[in-house]
């Protein structure tokens, strides 16, 4: 499986009269979101699905990219701490996952080292991709690349 | 009543009627409460269209699936089948109201009522650009089926598409009292032949005359439609040929 691992694009900051789980992104978010999505279009990434937690900004960000795949699927699994049964969840050889920090950082540092606390250091800006490959299991999967959104929007222009 | 206000068409109440729904459609005794999830799925699913939504929509097909099988159970039962015609169906009814259950205790569906409640509602102007292309839908499906005879197919693609431009002028609170009519009468055709499809070959007592009764039914159903549709034709070229605006 190829797993692409991303960030919601930038939404707008918490505020007490808005929850969590309605912030929606902000314009510029938007549109370079867009961009970044042209970047990986360029690249003739498409997926077989896309999953997404039900928060505004990751529906949004999913939405965006929905063109490049064949079916979305909203999750609870990514709005909480990974587990084996979102990664047993998983359909398709090419698969995107949108969610949020820190869960989507212990996602890849169990993907990679078997050790969600090892996510801790990577740096995953919003609207950022993490490229792996492998079987979607504890240090089942190696690191393909890890796509900042400037790189994105530079290869979508 | 029109869900469109001056800050845009939210999706509120059909959402508050899936969720009341559903514990209804779980149970299992009032065969309502599939019906209702599955006419708010449907009518959610266009005010994504006229939102310009992509997710979400497969996760209520996947919802709406799920609930076909009981659903045409339901509608067979709806027809007074003969007596063991009828025992066979309860039983699929018990099987498809089990494989309900699963579907109705998944998490996705929960997660995507919580997706849908985030959305924020949609500018009516935007809403409307759709409505020509949506009539241009029924337009070409319903030639599609005049010329195939009014096969079963084509009949359920023109329902499918009759039913999807009555939502969208329904959210924008216009009147689609037209649509309506064809999509009953169409709805009434499809039914008659889904049910004769699934008697197929059987033989038995009181079969052949059940037979006869839903040929008769199916018959009148789709000389009606074809009135209906006749009727409505020059308002959908209407609303087909309209700019956006």
């Amino acid at each position: 499986m190829q797993l692409f691992v991303i960030r919601h694009a930038a939404a707008v900051a918490r505020s007490p009269s808005l929850p969590d789980a309605s912030r929606p992104l902000t314009p510029k978010g938007r549109t370079r979101w867009k961009r970044a999505v042209r970047g990986l279009e360029s690249q003739e990434i498409t997926f077989d699905r896309i999953y997404h937690s039900p928060w505004l900004r990751a529906v949004e960000t999913a939405n965006a990219l929905a063109r490049l795949a064949r079916e979305t699927v909203v999750t609870g699994e990514l709005v909480r701490r990974p587990t084996q049964a979102l990664l047993d969840h998983l359909e398709g050889d090419r698969v995107a996952l949108v969610g949020h920090q820190p869960w989507l950082g212990e996602l890849v540092g169990l993907l990679l080292f078997g050790d969600p606390g090892a996510g801790a250091r990577l740096m995953l800006k919003k609207g950022a991709v993490v490229w792996l490959e492998g079987e979607p299991r504890a240090s089942g999967m190696r690191l393909l690349a890890s796509l900042t959104p400037g790189v994105l929007r530079t290869l979508g222009r | 009543m029109s869900d469109a206000t001056g800050e845009g068409i939210a999706v509120g109440r059909w959402l508050r009627h899936l969720e009341q729904q559903v514990p209804i459609a779980r149970a299992g005794v009032d065969p309502e409460g599939a019906h209702q999830v599955r006419v708010a799925i449907a009518r959610i699913r266009v005010w994504l269209a006229l939102g310009g939504w992509r997710v979400l929509d497969d996760d209520l097909r996947w919802l709406r699936d799920r609930l076909a099988a009981i659903r045409d159970v339901d509608v067979e039962l709806q027809q007074e089948p003969p007596p063991r015609w009828a025992a066979t169906l309860h039983r699929r009814h018990a099987r498809a109201q089990r494989a309900l259950l699963a579907t109705l205790q998944d998490e996705r569906l929960p997660s995507a009522l919580l997706a849908l409640s985030c959305l924020p509602s949609i500018p009516p102007t935007r809403a409307r650009r759709m409505l020509p292309r949506m009539a241009r839908a029924v337009l070409a499906c319903g030639h599609v089926a005049r010329r195939s005879n009014r096969d079963l197919a084509s009949l359920h693609r023109l329902r499918r598409e009759v039913r999807r431009l009555r939502f969208a002028l329904e959210w924008l609170g216009e009147d689609a009292t037209e649509l309506v009519k064809v999509q009953e009468s169409i709805g009434t055709a499809c039914d008659f032949g889904v049910v004769l499809r699934d008697l197929g070959a059987r033989h038995g007592r009181g079969v052949r005359r059940y037979r006869a009764k839903l040929a008769l039914g199916l018959s009148r159903a789709q000389r009606q439609s074809r009135i209906a549709l006749r009727r409505a034709c020059p308002y959908l070229k209407e609303l087909a040929s309209c700019s956006s605006s």
